[in-house]
């Protein structure tokens, strides 16, 4: 029996632009993401990897090749596959808990049955108290919360998320990658998170994929165990403290300064 | 001295301040300025006036024109007290409100959701809207006659422009993140303008209702220009015939008293409405 991808992109590129100012952004991308998994794209910024999740979830069309779901083409945005921002994608004039059960509202799900059925979300994220609570009064760790529990409220098959800890500090960022892991794992969802951060990479996803700048390519593929272990309960302090981790930070570490941009400088002015 | 003293009262926390025992009420600053300000405009308009540098016929002093309020309120002035000349100005005013709402806000949504409507619209309301209303005022008579109709048309064509390009700039400032979440979280395109993009513009259509208002009120008096039978305009059109100058100063006046009245209730409405404004 073959297991049918969540996600699927075959010999996948996008321009931008036309004629001689032509920029590739994607160039022949393969890439398969079976359910259950936790896919990371790993590349600097402009490397295409944003526009890779924008036509994962329907808002971008690729140039040339296809772009699966299911097995189907993807044509348009459907809340099988909700997108997580870094900012600027809450409604600032609704509390905490109508932002949460905005999906409910939008399938036409009445007032009482929504609420009700987003107040296990709000517990697990943490934010069961401030469920009244105006957004833009939330702090930014807070706010993605909110995002990651209406996200998961549009009961997605797959959840892509778009650096949504990007803007946040050191410290609320290592609270909400386990906060993430969490519900990635007691939901059986499909993940593909998309970040320049190699440690947040490492510690979140089964698979990994590098990205080269301008044009955006595959140039590295990994299969990670480290955020099933956690899930299945083990320390994640001490996880991110083994040798396995760290030396496949380091490699990465490598592998994007060698296709980075400050690898291409080096190799401009040699 | 006293200075450094003022400035360590107001730079320390509360704590300090609960400390000292005989603490002054303090009135809040901006309402000492207003209050200053008027005293010190009244003083000057009643030296001005006492010292006769302008003959009274031209600048009666204050006194005079209280007198002359509480006479145009209580007997009136040209077949009408002043609550009835305001009551014509306010009724001219906020039906035309009410119509640009109407016509500018659905207007300005369309013309920040789609190209082609701002293309074809955006060039007619950026060409009249600097034209003043007593520019157009005849091609309204001509048109519209000297009716009613005429004088709220007059000031509705001077509200759209605030609301519309107002509205259509609110649209225009939605955050791309904000329409695509929504999209992926199963919106319909419909959904999308109904839960994002209206409420995301309220701020901004509010702002133009406010500023709407303000040139709804300036363009009062040229409305009330011709063929009126009551209304703050008119009174002071009549009053300013005859040389009546407390009347006209009464006009001037309460129009400015009730367009300031207005200003902060539209700024109260919109901190109440639109908390989140400027919060993101």
């Amino acid at each position: 029996m073959t297991i049918v991808p969540e996600l699927e992109a075959r010999q996948l590129s996008v321009d931008y632009g036309a004629g001689q100012q032509a920029l590739v952004a994607l160039d022949t991308i393969d890439l398969v993401v079976n359910p259950g998994n936790f896919l990371a794209i790993l590349g600097p910024s402009g490397c295409g990897k944003t526009t890779l999740l924008n036509i994962f979830a329907g808002l971008v069309s690729p140039s040339r090749g296809d772009a699966l779901f299911r097995g189907r083409r993807i044509l348009a945005p459907s809340a099988e596959r909700s997108m997580v921002f870094q900012r600027h994608a809450l409604l600032p004039w609704l509390n905490v808990i109508d932002n949460v059960a905005f999906p409910l509202k939008l399938r036409g799900e009445d007032k009482r049955s929504r609420l009700n059925a987003v107040r296990p979300l709000l517990i697990q994220v943490g934010l069961a108290e401030f469920a009244d609570k105006p957004v833009w009064t939330l702090s930014g760790g807070m706010q993605q919360r909110v995002g990651l529990a209406r996200a998961l409220a549009a009961d997605p098959a797959v959840l892509l998320l778009d650096e949504p800890l990007g803007a946040l500090d050191a410290i609320t960022r290592e609270d909400l990658q386990r906060v993430l892991l969490d519900l990635w794992a007691s939901s059986a969802k499909t993940a593909v998170l998309i970040t320049h951060d190699i440690e947040e990479a490492v510690f979140l996803a089964t698979h990994l994929v590098v990205l080269s700048p301008r044009p955006g390519r595959a140039v590295a593929r990994f299969e990670l165990p480290f955020s099933r272990r956690v899930a299945a309960g083990e320390e994640p302090r001490a996880v991110r403290a083994e040798a396995d981790f760290t030396a496949i930070k380091a490699e990465l570490r490598a592998i994007m300064d060698t296709h980075g941009s400050s690898g291409r400088l080096r190799a401009a002015a040699s | 001295m006293t200075t450094e003293l003022f400035v360590i009262e107001h730079g320390l926390p509360d704590r300090v301040a609960e400390e000292e025992p005989k603490r002054r009420i303090r009135i809040p600053r901006p309402l000492l300025f207003l209050g200053g300000s008027a005293i010190f405009w009244l003083g000057v308009w009643w030296a001005l006036a006492v010292a006769q540098v302008v003959p009274p016929l031209f600048l009666p002093t204050p006194a005079a024109v209280f007198a002359r309020f509480i006479t145009a309120t209580v007997s009136g002035y040209a077949d009408a007290t002043l609550l009835e000349h305001a009551g014509a100005s306010l009724f001219r005013v906020l039906s035309a409100l009410a119509v640009a709402w109407v016509v500018a806000v659905p207007l300005g949504i369309g013309m920040g959701v789609s190209p082609a409507i701002r293309g074809i619209f955006d060039p007619v309301i950026e060409a009249y809207r600097p034209v003043p209303p007593l520019a157009y005022l005849p091609l309204v008579i001509i048109w519209f006659g000297i009716g009613e109709e005429a004088k709220i048309l007059l000031i509705f064509l001077a509200i759209v422009p605030a609301i519309a390009l107002s509205t259509a700039s609110g649209v225009r400032s939605v955050p791309l993140e904000r329409i695509n979440a929504a999209r992926t979280l199963g919106a319909t395109r419909w959904q999308v303008l109904a839960h994002v993009i209206l409420p995301n513009a309220l701020p901004e259509i509010l702002v133009g209702t406010r500023i709407g208002l303000a040139v709804g009120w300036s363009t009062l008096v040229a409305a009330e220009l011709v063929a009126a039978q009551r209304g703050l305009g008119f009174m002071i059109w009549t009053a300013s015939n005859f040389l009546v100058t407390d009347v006209v100063l009464v006009g001037i006046l309460s129009i400015a008293a009730i367009a300031f009245v207005m200003e902060f209730t539209m700024r109260w409405l919109e901190r109440r409405l639109t908390p989140w404004k400027d919060k993101q």
